[in-house]
């Protein structure tokens, strides 16, 4: 009797915690590729792109993105696009030093997928005095039709070229704040040229 | 007394390095080997032919990647090239080239206009294959209207 019910209690446990890790599994967002992946853009990071003058709306992106520490990379005018990246370092961040390399709360060795992140961008910090892991932003936004859409992610590598984090960073907060930027330098433009 | 010694000594160190070149033969063939292994693999291209203008397809295109969530790092409207990337445990790379008419673009599948798009990608350094490609042409035919 008694070992009866251990056993089903071990099956029990097996199968709630087979439905916890299935669990797991479906909420995780759906790949870029796949074709559940089309809805990857917060609510906050589109909006309809209004009746401005697309290069006024260019320029004023152009130099919201500036005033936020923002690198243009790229601009194009008949598909509306604005390309720029930030480069912040994180002081601190790169302070787990052991003899046996980078372990434990960054995710030791098991971190992979560096081939995609070009190494030498950070040859001149190297030499030993600076060794702060930087955050590189990259953020474009477009405006293919009559909707503008902000993609941002985010890249943290070591000096070496270690890459400790990588994500995408689609945050309603900043595309919010991007907006009212932009809007503002619209309205100003706007406000000048009528008088 | 020396002279007569000297063709003797020859042969033995001839006889002896014999298993020394065919052992740094085989190495220099094993390493040759492993470098081979090395290369870093090519994005395979697809292609499929709409019936929609360039610059719709071109800007379809655009809005699919932009919702999938990837940024884009290069556009050019006139040359009809995309360049997005999407950072993640294996980060994506996608290249898009739209053309209109003339050549037969490689890995062509569904031929039903003039206007071709290509695509092709890596996801951590491997090239992205059909299965991961597909869903994006399909996506951007929609887009375009063009599936019922």
């Amino acid at each position: 009797m008694n070992d009866r019910r251990c056993r089903i209690g071990r099956w029990m446990a097996l199968f709630i915690g087979l439905g916890l890790l299935s669990g797991c599994q479906t909420l995780s967002a759906p790949a870029p590729t796949s074709a559940a992946g089309g809805n990857a853009l917060p609510a906050a990071c589109r909006w309809p792109a209004g009746s401005a003058d697309p290069l006024e709306r260019l320029r004023a992106t152009r130099e919201a993105l500036e005033s936020q520490g923002y690198t243009i990379l790229d601009t194009d005018a008949t598909l509306g696009l604005v390309s720029a990246e930030r480069k912040t370092a994180q002081p601190g961040l790169g302070a787990v030093e052991s003899p046996f390399g980078r372990t434990g709360f960054w995710g030791g060795f098991g971190l992979g997928g560096r081939n995609g992140y070009s190494l030498g961008v950070f040859q001149n910090f190297g030499g030993g005095y600076n060794t702060d892991p930087v955050q590189i932003e990259r953020v474009s936004v477009v405006t293919p039709e009559q909707t503008t859409l902000v993609d941002r992610d985010s890249v943290v590598v070591d000096y070496n070229g270690y890459l400790i984090d990588a994500r995408s960073y689609n945050q309603p907060s900043f595309c919010q704040q991007l907006r009212q930027e932009i809007d503002t330098r619209l309205n100003r433009a706007a406000g000048e040229a009528t008088p | 007394m020396n002279h007569r010694k000297m063709p003797a000594l020859r042969r033995r160190t001839a006889s002896r390095s014999r298993p020394w070149r065919v052992a740094c033969l085989g190495l220099l063939i094993g390493m040759l080997s492993l470098a081979g292994c090395a290369v870093a693999p090519q994005p395979q291209p697809r292609s499929i032919a709409v019936e929609a203008t360039a610059d719709a397809t071109l800007k379809a295109t655009l809005a699919m990647l932009a919702e999938r969530g990837f940024v884009i790092r290069h556009a050019d409207g006139d040359l009809g090239q995309i360049d997005a990337v999407l950072a993640s445990r294996s980060g994506y790379e996608v290249h898009a080239q739209v053309t209109s008419g003339g050549e037969r673009p490689p890995g062509l599948v569904i031929q039903n206009g003039d206007t071709f798009l290509t695509l092709s990608g890596l996801r951590g350094g491997q090239p992205l294959d059909a299965l991961e490609l597909d869903p994006l042409f399909i996506d951007v035919q929609n887009r375009l209207g063009l599936l019922p």
